[in-house]
């Protein structure tokens, strides 16, 4: 090849990679940014008010676990073609899939709940009344799944990701000390306490959730990523879990800014949205307030939306947002009543939710360690991924990880229960 | 008498002298007769450290509610991995994915219906309903007796989801050779239309898919690929050799085959078409260079042109033997020597003519009504519509025809005009 080749090549290849990268995109961002959904939200909140900077040290370890996580679902997916649930059916029985949708389902309706009601709570400080904004909301993440394709759904939900940048602004607006952040960033603290330990965990346990794996893997299937773009969908991960602490990090600095050196005690986002208000001005707690209601309505569509995937392929119907009701009736039917059942609870005028999230909580801990243990045996099965599968050096990574967020969760369960 | 894969499986197996060997792991089966029979057993023993041992089923003495032997549990020499099987029960087909070749769908076996003669097992039926997916869980009773108290008439207690094993087509993949584990005989696809035969391959995952579409013959596969959208069609070729994307794309009708080559890049289609047989690589490459909304870029250069002289007897005695590859023949275009239009005719013009021996221009329609190459889209659905021809030819500014669009190539422009959306395949 001749040099001028060369030179005329390159950034025709470099546009090429960008194009490739555009269309493989989706699933690793989608699933990575809702993370920050409204319960998600809520922790890093109370973390910024009650801790201040002392917790945001976690953040960068925690790009690697989901990273590592995020990335071995991804791969199986190229790998495969098949979501989650149907390697797990395939491979360990109808017996394990089945129970282990049960879980699923129990934690991420409670996680529904906990969305709708990040819609009411946001929906208020603008105040617009609950009796409007959920049901609202619940015919929106409706018919946007049930009438839509995958490229129209995915396009909406690669939007909601932008609007998570309220956050980043409203991190800006309040003129953070940023050289005290940067090195609560690089040098881990510890705190004694039993709170602070318990803050801890709780943001490593909204972090990683069971049903990211599934939804990720489903995803990628769905989209029908080849092996050979597989590189970009890797690149699609890592984007996806830096973004989502970036934001999460934002928040964080917020809440330390104002309402930690004011101390103010917050319970809930909606607190933190109404306590910044004489603080840091109108703007930035109006931002904060979209913010979580652009999370909240993301969410609410994408759990019960990951939830129906995961049923619907380990129990073996059909499954696809591509899918029209009729071809499909137990998808639509579970993804339907998942939506109905979350945003009616929070209907229940004067309705506590603290037993759901208690119980949904219990699953994702419960859950969690079983489903990151089986990706580990499926992921090294040499005839299901060939080539692909981990390597030693991937592996003593991944177990690490997996054994630590597994270890995390069921600490978190443990703290839930003795409360 | 017949019984459930994951009742047999829940059996123990006895030695002669009624010892306990271990539990049932798998059942091999071969597939001589039309259903297949199960000829070694893979008993198990251990849970931590399992070991696995081969039993012929020459060695089973009897299978009732437990499985028998003849020979001494000593006989049996265990090992750590089972030796390598053909197929499999459990671990191909049992909650696996397979082809319904009867409801033309990729299903999901939730349990095995066997059928139980003498001592030999074979398999009949393989089980997708609820019920099947209760019984596995060990709930089927319990339920039963739920809906039996509310719903005593239920649809639920009477119907069995069996789908019979002539129907089934199982996809599993040989990990090495990376080809379906069982082909069975071809002829149980013959029957699916192409429409539906794309359908249950984009059901089945990637690999699954590329090793069931290998196995079917090149008409098929041509078939299958005009009904696929772009993308997949994409994915599909990457995997097949040149050599075989060509002889597809040859087997394509030309103007299903241009739409696939304008898709592609310019190197990748000037590859195939090097490829290909010339004559075939000369109607496509002028295609190509038609615009995709004019006449030129929509019409198919397959159809029938016969010169003005044919006798009527000739032209259907052509008909009748020289026209089989094409997909369209009702209308029969009358050329002169330098190929120039000179009238229509049809198939039943030419079987009610009076005298077999005249001249085809005879029975042609009095004017013919034709579109110019350049001519777009638009203006070729008005002439449809205007004169309900079904299928009209192209011609350039001298009369020469060069192709022929039909409506039904129209009809899908047409369509993604009106509703700026592909016709879902």
């Amino acid at each position: 090849m001749s040099v001028q080749n060369g030179i005329t090549q390159r950034p025709k290849n470099f546009f090429r990679n960008i194009l490739i990268f555009l269309s493989v995109a989706g699933p690793g961002i989608i699933t990575a940014n809702v993370d920050n959904d409204a319960g998600g939200i809520t922790t890093y909140s109370v973390a910024g008010a009650h801790f201040g900077y002392a917790t945001l040290w976690i953040f960068i370890p925690m790009v690697v676990a989901l990273t590592v996580i995020q990335e071995m679902c991804s791969r199986m997916g190229v790998v495969t073609g098949k979501g989650l649930a149907d390697l797990f059916r395939e491979r360990f029985g109808v017996k394990v899939t089945f129970y282990a949708m049960i879980v699923l389902v129990l934690s991420n309706l409670g996680n529904t709940m906990a969305e709708f009601s990040g819609v009411a709570a946001s929906g208020e400080i603008f105040g617009i009344p609950r009796v409007v904004s959920v049901p609202l909301a619940a015919i929106f993440v409706w018919w946007l799944v049930v009438k839509g394709t995958y490229q129209s759904v995915e396009k909406v939900f690669l939007g909601a990701c932008l609007f998570y940048v309220s956050y980043i602004i409203s991190g800006f607006m309040v003129r953070p000390p940023w050289g005290e952040i940067a090195s609560s960033v690089i040098v881990p603290r510890f705190e004694l306490g039993s709170s602070y330990l318990f803050m801890l965990i709780g943001v490593i346990g909204t972090t990683i959730a069971p049903w990211m794996q599934f939804y990720q893997q489903s995803a990628v299937v769905e989209k029908g990523i080849s092996v050979r773009d597989y590189r970009y969908a890797r690149l699609d991960v890592i984007i996806g879990s830096i973004v989502v602490h970036v934001v999460a990090f934002f928040i964080v600095v917020v809440c330390a800014v104002t309402l930690f050196k004011n101390g103010v005690r917050i319970e809930t986002a909606k607190d933190a949205a109404l306590a910044l208000k004489p603080l840091a001005g109108n703007y930035c707690a109006y931002l904060f307030a979209f913010g979580l209601l652009n999370a909240s309505l993301f969410a609410a569509s994408i759990l019960p939306l990951a939830t129906a995937y995961s049923v619907c392929e380990g129990l073996g119907w059909e499954t696809g947002v591509d899918k029209r009701l009729k071809d499909a009736p137990q998808f639509y039917f579970l993804y339907t009543a998942l939506i109905v059942l979350g945003a009616g609870v929070v209907m229940i005028p004067h309705v506590n939710l603290v037993f759901v999230m208690l119980v949904s909580q219990f699953a994702n801990g419960v859950l969690l360690p079983f489903v990151l243990v089986f990706m580990l045996i499926l992921i090294n099965d040499k005839n299901l991924m060939g080539e692909h599968r981990n390597s030693l050096f991937f592996n003593s990574v991944s177990w690490i990880t997996v054994i630590a967020v597994s270890a995390f969760t069921v600490l978190l369960v443990f703290f839930y229960c003795i409360r | 008498m017949f019984v459930n894969f994951s009742r047999v499986l829940s059996y123990g197996i006895f030695d002669r002298e009624g010892r306990f060997v271990g539990g049932l792991w798998d059942v091999s089966v071969k597939f001589k007769e039309i259903l297949p029979q199960a000829d070694e057993l893979i008993v198990s023993r251990g849970f931590l450290h399992r070991e696995f041992a081969g039993i012929p089923w020459e060695q089973i003495e009897r299978v009732d509610d437990n499985i028998y032997l003849k020979i001494d549990k000593g006989a049996l020499s265990f090992a750590r991995e089972p030796k390598v099987y053909e197929f499999l029960l459990r671990r191909d087909i049992l909650d696996q994915q397979v082809v319904d070749t009867y409801n033309n769908k990729v299903i999901r076996v939730n349990d095995i219906h066997l059928l139980k003669v003498n001592q030999d097992i074979m398999v009949a039926h393989v089980d997708i309903g609820l019920r099947g997916l209760f019984r596995r869980l060990g709930w089927e009773r319990f339920i039963d007796l739920v809906v039996r108290l509310f719903a005593p008439r239920a649809r639920y207690l009477k119907r069995e989801d069996l789908i019979s094993w002539k129907y089934i087509q199982p996809v599993s993949i040989n990990p090495v050779s990376k080809t379906l584990k069982v082909n069975l005989p071809q002829k149980q696809f013959s029957h699916i239309p192409p429409a539906d035969l794309s359908e249950i391959l984009l059901d089945l995952d990637v690999n699954q898919r590329i090793a069931f579409f290998k196995t079917l013959d090149v008409r098929t596969k041509a078939d299958i690929f005009e009904n696929l959208d772009f993308e997949h069609q994409k994915t599909l070729l990457k995997e097949l050799d040149k050599k075989e994307a060509a002889q597809i794309l040859s087997e394509m009708s030309p103007d299903e085959a241009t739409d696939l080559l304008e898709n592609l890049s310019t190197s990748a289609a000037q590859n195939l078409l090097a490829l290909m047989e010339s004559t075939m690589a000369r109607k496509l490459s002028t295609l190509l260079g038609y615009s995709s909304d004019s006449a030129g870029g929509i019409m198919t250069t397959d159809f029938v042109s016969l010169s003005e002289k044919t006798t009527v007897e000739e032209a259907i005695e052509f008909i009748k033997t020289r026209t089989a590859d094409l997909d369209y023949v009702y209308y029969i275009y009358i050329v002169d020597e330098k190929n120039r239009l000179k009238g229509i005719t049809t198939i039943r013009r030419l079987l009610l003519a009076n005298n077999p021996k005249e001249e085809i221009i005879t029975t042609a329609y009095p004017r013919p009504v034709y579109v110019y190459l350049h001519d777009s889209t638009k203006q070729i659905a008005y002439l449809f519509d205007k004169y309900k021809f079904s299928a009209l030819p192209v011609v350039d500014e001298n009369k020469v025809i060069h192709g022929v669009i039909t409506i039904d190539d129209v009809l899908s422009r047409v369509i993604l005009l009106a509703w700026r959306k592909r016709p879902k395949k």
